[in-house]
């Protein structure tokens, strides 16, 4: 099992409570997928996340961000997202 | 528990939903798994809410479905429906007799009339027996009142009564009618677009069925959007006491 950052922690948290996913949020692979063969997200929960995130952090990621596909690649991706665009 | 749901090729299910595109509504594919759960269990089965629930894809005439559910040590139920080993939907059940209500809310402002609106049917891809609204009360800003009934046609009744579910159906109706109506005041013309539910959340039921073809209202307001998805917080009541109340996300579908 791989080690969070206490970061990638919260933001796990984050995505397990939101969603409401049956998964413990520390043991998420930071490197692994959160689409469907990964964590088993889909397009939707991207969206919903995306708001959680936005409301958590205080930036906005638009659904037609071309950077979406690198920001929700895995949650170590995210993470590093949050870190550099979070006012919160 | 395990179980398999076929769905029909066809029939009552998926008359009005949608006309030339026949989708299984998603409280339907919600009453069926609630179904599954009582035939299995071989006991009644009564709503109280749902912490959550996902309408991750369509359910089409003639899918063959898996339910699994599992209980959960805090008396919830999980339930994971798949098709194919794909998931389908998947939720949170909370089962038991339905809460009580708390006093009823203010009455619904009656007094905008006259109301310039489009027709229903220039709003809504719903056609009868599936389409519940009946007329549209008040729309504001961020969030409509409508009149609805469960139309006695509709395949969710039986013996005179809907499961409660079929208030949602009613406040997605509404949520989409309230979208229309905002694209046509932008001037993009009234065309019905469809809309599918997606997602519910701390679901509240207050009753467990509701009458066919009794006057019920439902109310939505827009509580967030991430275009395509919106998120409504909305309100059934029949009689100024209520039936649901919960939060509901709805996707609206390209180019429908």
């Amino acid at each position: 099992m791989s080690q969070l950052s206490p970061l990638e922690q919260e933001v796990a948290e984050l995505i397990t409570q939101s969603l409401n996913l049956d998964t413990d949020p520390g043991s998420i692979d930071p490197a692994q997928p959160l689409y469907r063969e990964g964590l088993g997200l889909d397009s939707i929960d991207i969206l919903e996340l995306a708001l959680v995130l936005s409301k958590a952090y205080g930036f906005q990621i638009k659904s037609d961000d071309p950077d979406n596909a690198q920001i929700f690649s895995s949650l170590a991706a995210l993470a590093r997202t949050v870190e550099s665009r979070r006012t919160t | 528990m395990n179980a398999s749901i076929a769905i029909p090729a066809g029939g009552a299910w998926f008359e009005g939903h949608f006309p030339g595109r026949p989708i299984l509504p998603g409280v339907a594919t919600l009453a069926l798994v609630l179904d599954a759960l009582a035939r299995e269990t071989r006991y009644p089965v009564s709503l109280r809410g749902m912490v959550f629930a996902r309408l991750r894809q369509l359910v089409l005439p003639d899918d063959r479905l898996e339910l699994g559910t599992r209980e959960l040590g805090n008396g919830h139920t999980r339930f994971d429906l798949q098709r194919a080993g794909a998931l389908v939907a998947n939720g949170e059940l909370i089962l038991g007799p339905p809460a009580e209500a708390r006093p009823p809310l203010a009455a619904v402002a009656a007094s905008v009339f006259p109301f310039d609106a489009p027709p229903l049917a220039a709003l809504l891809p719903q056609r009868p027996p599936m389409r519940m609204l009946t007329a549209i009360l008040s729309a504001t800003d961020d969030g409509l009142s409508c009149a609805a009934a469960v139309p006695a046609a509709c395949a969710l009744v039986s013996g005179g009564s809907a499961p409660a579910l079929a208030g949602l159906e009613a406040a997605a109706q509404a949520a989409a009618a309230w979208e229309a109506m905002r694209r046509w005041r932008a001037g993009d013309g009234a065309v019905p677009r469809i809309g599918y539910l997606v997602a519910l959340r701390d679901v509240v039921f207050f009753a467990e069925r509701v009458p066919a073809g009794l006057a019920l209202s439902a109310t939505v307001r827009l509580e967030a959007a991430a275009p395509p998805l919106s998120y409504y917080q909305v309100e059934v009541a029949l009689g100024g006491r209520p039936i649901v109340r919960g939060t509901i996300a709805t996707f609206l579908a390209a180019g429908s």
